[in-house]
């Protein structure tokens, strides 16, 4: 931190810990889940994992267990802890105590205090006092793959139920990871099918990756089972998704041969023909005989001519989330690896369908949520990637512009059309920005958000607008204080679980009004930590200073919080 | 094509004006200058480095997203001019700005960004900012931005 104009934000301190389950978190978790994707070696990916967990719920100690199918432990790595204080435990986790519990139950744990549970057998001698306690499973396709386990939390007494939901997130892209890294080690053991095996490796890597996005659900699928029919030179293939609440798989997306047959019937219900079977039991199910499997209840489907047919269940944790079928014309015997391998991308995709869930929920649960920064973020991604295809399109035309002009000036055609994407892009980004704001409709604008906010957050909010404060700003002023007033109350209802706000514009002296926005909420520490201080805060700041104006935060545990913006008028 | 001019013509955020520092390059002889690029998007980054080490008034000597790595090999290499993207997943676009411009031997610091906000080209400027480009594909129009920053 170099220069003095961050001291004023180093001042605001921590946000609470308590966050929801909304962007930052989001976003932190993508991010370690995609440098859980960059390592193919297991050890690599399971090393990644402990940290990532660590770091996302804040805990002392993490540690990751692989059972070892007896109802012990194979594989016990820790962080947080030196090689000195491992050496001086006389004897290392067995699987019994917590840990079995874990094993046994397949749930995840979340205690204050360790040595208050059940199952707690105590520590062995040597091992450092731990307290707080979230032990998390990670699982693929119902079969144990691992746990993660996190110790004493440090900037709080316990593990919130926030914590586990992210480390039970980071545990199904972990599986996934893990499976990935599982299968690439298997690849590289068996030389000879390495050509198939690379195409198979592509597939899981495009999957992982699309996992790891937040790519939209329905490309997700369309992607994904292209996909998988080209490696399995399937004539059709399906996917059957649960909705929510019902117990009903409705079919998502058929791609491939007779449609209306595979259109007849689009719901099935738990328990009914092979979907329904595959979505009950949660196993994969095949047949080479389809006219003659009676429950396949599709009469349609065979008229039309198809012999061959295999339904992988979408695994999600806890449940079945929907069914991949692939179906044959000819009689097509199934290998046993092909089926391993249908079984890791039908899980791969239960995740990716779970995540863009939880995603969807967590952008609903997201009041005042951002959507045009979402937008922005996402279009200017796009307008990265085609300015380095530009520039080295452009680079390649000097390199042939002597040797053959014709082919520099095609480049150059089509450089120019990239431009032109570009441009298009960035005014559709710039449509997205928030429109301006009149000043005369600062106040009604204003009225809106209070509104809007109420609506969405049930807490109680008031506006108290002094119309000749108002009358200072510009237009270009009133939007930039409108954005204040709407990231510190987007601010208010992720973090600060408030039920009281106050929002007021109003002379402060003769020289100066003040936006205060004031909540009655959980507020948060001074200590200062920068690097944990939301975007949000910096843009605020940023924005009050392009009228002349200061951000203020005044805040402490307990104390709710209030935001300030002083502007000396007349505005300069 | 229109290209990479600054937004409003003409407009260079830093109106000091210092005698130009001419680097010499040992090997050709020719008059080089130094640039350093940050850039979060590895695949910007490296096009870039590719494209403008095509130019011989530049020498690229490095680039890198990770913004502690940024300070330390800015402050080591003392390149004549960073080229810099603000926006990032991080956030920390103008913070990285704010520290490269109180460096000692500071460098001309030209933002390059994929699309502009009236309060981001402010902001820049206070960080630093010496000018601020658009990401379009004309590498002619960048390159005379740039080796005009470097004798400015």
């Amino acid at each position: 931190m170099v220069s003095s104009e961050r001291t004023e934000e180093e001042t605001l301190g921590t946000p609470s810990p308590e966050y929801t389950l909304l962007d930052s978190n989001i976003v932190a978790l993508h991010r370690a889940t995609l440098s859980l994707f960059s390592d193919m070696a297991l050890d690599g990916v399971l090393r990644r994992v402990i940290e990532a967990a660590q770091e996302l719920s804040d805990a002392q100690y993490a540690a990751l267990g692989i059972p070892d199918g007896d109802g012990g432990l194979e594989t016990f790595l820790t962080t947080g802890i030196t090689e000195e204080e491992i050496a001086a435990i006389e004897r290392h986790p067995q699987g019994d105590g917590l840990l079995g519990e874990m094993l046994r139950s397949g749930t995840s744990i979340r205690i204050k205090e360790i040595q208050d549970h059940p199952s707690s057998i105590g520590f062995p001698k040597g091992h450092p006092e731990m307290r707080s306690f979230l032990g998390v499973p990670i699982a693929a396709y119902g079969r144990p793959l691992g746990q993660i386990y996190l110790t004493d939390k440090r900037s709080d007494s316990e593990f919130s139920i926030q914590d586990q939901r992210m480390i039970e997130m980071l545990a199904a892209h972990s599986a996934a990871a893990i499976e990935n890294a599982r299968l690439y080690q298997k690849v590289l053991e068996n030389e000879n099918e390495l050509g198939d095996r690379n195409e198979e490796l592509g597939l899981m890597f495009s999957l992982s990756t699309a996992v790891s996005s937040s790519m939209d659900l329905d490309l997700l699928l369309k992607v994904m089972l292209d996909r998988v029919m080209n490696l399995f030179h399937a004539e059709a293939g399906e996917i059957f998704l649960l909705e929510e609440g019902e117990g009903v798989y409705q079919k998502a997306i058929h791609l491939g041969d007779s449609p209306e047959a595979f259109w007849e019937i689009e719901r099935f219900r738990m328990g009914q023909g092979f979907i329904g079977q595959v979505a009950q039991t949660g196993s994969l199910r095949w047949t080479t005989k389809l006219r003659s499997e009676v429950d396949f209840l599709r009469q349609s489907v065979v008229d039309a001519g198809f012999e061959t047919l295999i339904c992988a269940p979408l695994m999600a944790p806890g449940k079945v989330t929907g069914v991949l079928s692939l179906a044959f014309k000819q009689t097509r015997q199934i290998e046993d690896r092909e089926i391993g391998l249908l079984g890791a991308v039908a899980s791969g995709v239960g995740v990716a369908v779970e995540n863009a869930r939880l995603f969807r929920q967590a952008q609903r649960v997201a009041v005042l949520e951002e959507r045009e920064r979402i937008g922005m973020d996402l279009h200017d991604g796009i307008i990265q990637s085609i300015y380095a295809i530009g520039l080295t399109l452009d680079y390649t035309r000097l390199q042939v512009i002597d040797e053959s002009p014709a082919a520099s000036e095609r480049l150059e055609v089509a450089i120019s059309g990239l431009n032109e994407v570009i441009r298009d892009l960035r005014s559709y980004i710039l449509d997205l920005q928030p429109a301006r704001i009149q000043t005369d409709d600062l106040e009604v604008a204003l009225a809106r958000l209070v509104r809007e906010f109420r609506a969405n957050t049930l807490i109680d909010a008031d506006l108290k607008i002094e119309k000749a404060a108002v009358a200072y700003f510009s237009d270009q002023h009133a939007t930039d204080l409108f954005l204040i007033a709407q990231e510190a109350l987007a601010n208010t209802a992720k973090h600060a679980r408030a039920s009281r706000v106050l929002i007021s514009v109003r002379f402060a002296s003769d020289q100066s009004v003040t936006l205060q926005v004031i909540d009655n909420g959980v507020g948060f520490k001074s200590e200062s930590e920068p690097e944990l201080l939301g975007h949000g805060l910096s843009n605020m700041s940023e924005r009050a200073r392009t009228f002349g104006g200061q951000l203020l935060i005044a805040s402490g545990p307990g104390e709710g919080t209030t935001i300030t913006v002083r502007i000396p008028v007349p505005i300069t | 094509m229109t290209g990479c001019k600054p937004l409003r013509e003409g407009i260079h955020f830093d109106p000091r004006v210092e005698p130009p520092i001419l680097i010499l390059g040992r090997t050709t002889g020719l008059t080089q200058a130094t640039i350093y690029i940050v850039d979060e998007h590895e695949s910007v980054r490296s096009a870039l480095a590719e494209r403008l080490g095509h130019v011989k008034e530049l020498r690229v000597i490095g680039h890198s997203g990770d913004p502690a790595e940024v300070i330390d090999e800015v402050s080591n290499e003392k390149p004549r001019i960073v080229l810099l993207e603000v926006k990032r997943k991080d956030g920390m676009g103008l913070e990285i700005l704010r520290q490269l411009a109180t460096l000692p031997d500071a460098p001309r610091l030209a933002v390059l960004t994929s699309y502009p906000t009236e309060w981001e080209e402010s902001a820049a400027s206070r960080a630093g900012a010496n000018i601020y480009l658009l990401k379009d594909i004309d590498s002619e129009d960048l390159i005379d931005q740039i080796s005009k920053l470097a004798v400015v």
